[in-house]
């Protein structure tokens, strides 16, 4: 019972900076298509990105709140939230004068503020997978024949 | 139905956190402020905080289309959010009085 709260808790987390995140670029989606168009690792599709990430970020995000899609929204939030960290660091490294294409506050934040902001969901989402797995072989094990 | 109880709070959260974030934005619209500016650095070292050799570039093309000059000049470019008279507002500086890089309302480009 625990387990699931748990598991509850940090899909809502990551629901909420999801949601937050698409929505926002959304409403600022010809500032954040701008700031796309300056990286130069991003700008041949920046278009492309410019709305395909925020209506993934939306899609996983409604998989984090149906619970039986709930374990794949763990996994996708985590995929996605390596890539981002991947290329934070990318962008650390080789263009750090340039503005962050983040969605809301998250702008505000500096490069490194950012990555670190990022590996603090990175380890909720595996803690939640975790979580998920072990409640599945432990669902297993009681519905198996004795 | 209780398994929803989280993620409803948390969307419900969302909404009101974009709300809340874009209200002082639609305010500074208004007044002209919050809108991107971009500038090229034309005076000589030193002078980064002399909002007049900062030269407004009219689109983000002429942004990106200028190279940082090779010599003593530190920041070249800059993306601000304010403006006033066709220079930025503010140059953010650190302890030496070289711009930094970034700060919360602005972007610069330094030579490397």
């Amino acid at each position: 019972m625990k387990r699931t709260v748990a598991i509850d808790i940090i899909s809502a987390i990551l629901l909420l900076l999801l949601l937050y995140t698409a929505i926002s670029k959304f409403i600022e989606y010809s500032r954040f298509k701008e700031v796309l168009l300056i990286s130069p690792l991003l700008k041949p599709f920046a278009g492309f990105i410019a709305w395909s990430l925020p209506l993934l970020e939306l899609m996983i995000a409604v998989s984090l709140f149906i619970p039986a899609l709930r374990i794949k929204g763990l996994y996708a939030s985590l995929l996605l939230l390596i890539i981002l960290t991947v290329y934070l660091t990318y962008m650390i490294l080789f263009t750090p004068s340039l503005p962050c294409s983040c969605g809301g506050v998250l702008k505000d934040l500096t490069w490194p503020q950012h990555i670190l902001f990022n590996l603090f969901f990175v380890v909720l989402s595996v803690i939640g997978i975790i979580l998920a797995r072990q409640r599945f072989i432990i669902r297993i094990k009681g519905e198996a024949p004795t | 139905m209780k398994r929803y109880f989280f993620g409803i709070i948390a969307v419900a959260v969302a909404f009101a956190a974009v709300a809340f974030t874009k209200a002082p934005s639609q305010n500074s619209k208004q007044s002209g402020n919050f809108t991107d500016y971009y500038y090229k650095f034309v005076g000589s070292a030193g002078e980064e905080n002399d909002m007049n050799k900062w030269q407004q570039l009219s689109t983000l093309n002429d942004y990106n289309a200028f190279s940082c000059p090779s010599g003593s000049v530190k920041g070249c470019k800059i993306i601000n959010t304010t403006n006033s008279s066709g220079h930025p507002t503010s140059v953010p500086l650190d302890g030496s009085g070289l711009p930094t890089v970034s700060g919360a309302n602005a972007s610069v480009a330094n030579r490397n």
